[in-house]
């Protein structure tokens, strides 16, 4: 950076102001724009990936406004195609299993109540201590009242749990769940009478 | 390969200061548009405040933008922002314009499979998010309700417990679905 002018960072233009400015509300226009058309799903967060593809479209908003020169159709173009693939992918995923299993991270038992799930922990990379961080974050008290710990799709952990002679955990919540075998369930038939 | 590893002290110093300057410009900011700046209540409101952070990195990380040019900005972004949120809260029509309207996913512990649908919402993502939300049985769930923002509320509790007032569900598409009675609070 032999050429560095600390002036380039000091100053700017009143071109490059008015850029800025309307740039920013036009990709802020488009950005409501794309977000009504693409629905709630948006800025869900469902799949491994939907965070990233939010951050992505922040980042997108952002540099369209700092990049120089008319950037707005490139960002506009950029965000197309980000909105485009979350929904498309969406979509697929909702309408066939194969999609999902093929895309998305299977959820993973890490605790049941009859303590830590070890070679699972190894598996995701999880940390005993870790876990200990969300129990108490769920403010779990005891670690009786532990039905189990999930590792969702999202890198989100659940913490499924209540007083220890409280409710069972009904089978139907580990649907999908990768090793939901290992932790004690009831079927107490609600997920047919409701679903 | 050089430059990846060694920098001179006059690019150190301007990043050092132009991080100095543009946090105080953040705060400036953040104070005259108060709570509201950085909240997440409508759908965008998230990627806004992302879209923010990544203006700050940008100016700390090299010469473009410059520091007038990144103030300017963030100074648009918080505005377009500011303006929004006080159209949607003067306005019947704002709210309409910009937001998706929440939906209801789960009445009573019963899926309801056309809306999952319409909103691209799979059987496993709603087992998930009650698993996060500690449900032990699909009995305990009041509704489930598709916020404006993408987050999942799962409304539940003993199921011989209180029943939902229909007030918390004022504003989401469906929650006739719930047969709740009539909303009676005026609060």
């Amino acid at each position: 950076m032999s050429d560095f002018d600390p002036s380039d960072w000091l100053f700017t233009t009143w071109g490059a102001v008015g850029d800025v400015v309307l740039t920013a509300i036009g990709i802020y226009a488009v950005l409501i724009v794309y977000t009504r058309l693409a629905g709630l799903r948006t800025f869900s967060k469902m799949s491994a990936f939907d965070f990233a593809m939010t951050v992505a479209i922040g980042s997108i908003v952002a540099g369209s406004i700092l990049f120089d020169g008319p950037s707005l159709l490139r960002a506009v173009v950029a965000l197309t195609v980000v909105f485009g693939l979350q929904i498309g992918l969406a979509a697929l995923r909702q309408r066939s299993q194969a999609v999902s299993d093929a895309v998305d991270n299977e959820p993973l038992v890490l605790m049941t109540q009859d303590g830590m799930v070890r070679d699972n922990l190894r598996r995701a990379k999880v940390t005993e201590e870790d876990v200990w961080a969300k129990l108490r974050e769920a403010n779990v008290i005891r670690v009786s009242e532990v039905r189990a710990v999930v590792f969702e799709a999202t890198g989100d952990i659940s913490v499924l749990h209540g007083p220890a002679d409280g409710e069972a955990l009904e089978a139907c919540l580990l649907t999908g769940v990768r090793d939901a075998d290992r932790v004690s369930t009831v079927d107490r038939g609600n997920a047919d009478r409701y679903l | 390969m050089a430059s990846w590893f060694s920098t001179d002290l006059t690019t150190l110093l301007a990043t050092v200061l132009s991080t100095l300057s543009i946090y105080v410009v953040l705060i400036a900011l953040v104070r005259v548009v108060g709570l509201r700046s950085f909240s997440k209540m409508t759908s965008v409101d998230f990627a806004m405040t992302i879209a923010m952070g990544s203006v700050l990195a940008s100016t700390i990380l090299g010469e473009s933008p410059s520091l007038p040019q990144a103030a300017v900005a963030l100074t648009s972004l918080f505005a377009i922002q500011w303006t929004v949120s006080r159209l949607r809260k003067d306005t019947a029509w704002m709210e309409h314009v910009s937001d998706n309207e929440p939906l209801v996913l789960m009445s009573g512990g019963r899926m309801l499979r056309d809306n999952m649908t319409s909103a691209r919402v799979t059987e496993q993502d709603l087992w998930a998010k009650l698993r996060e939300a500690n449900v032990l049985d699909p009995a305990e769930v009041r509704a489930v309700v598709f916020e404006t923002t993408g987050d999942i509320s799962v409304l539940h509790g003993a199921p011989t417990g209180t029943a939902l007032h229909p007030c918390l569900l004022r504003g989401v598409r469906d929650a006739d679905r719930l047969d709740l009675g009539p909303d009676d609070f005026t609060g």
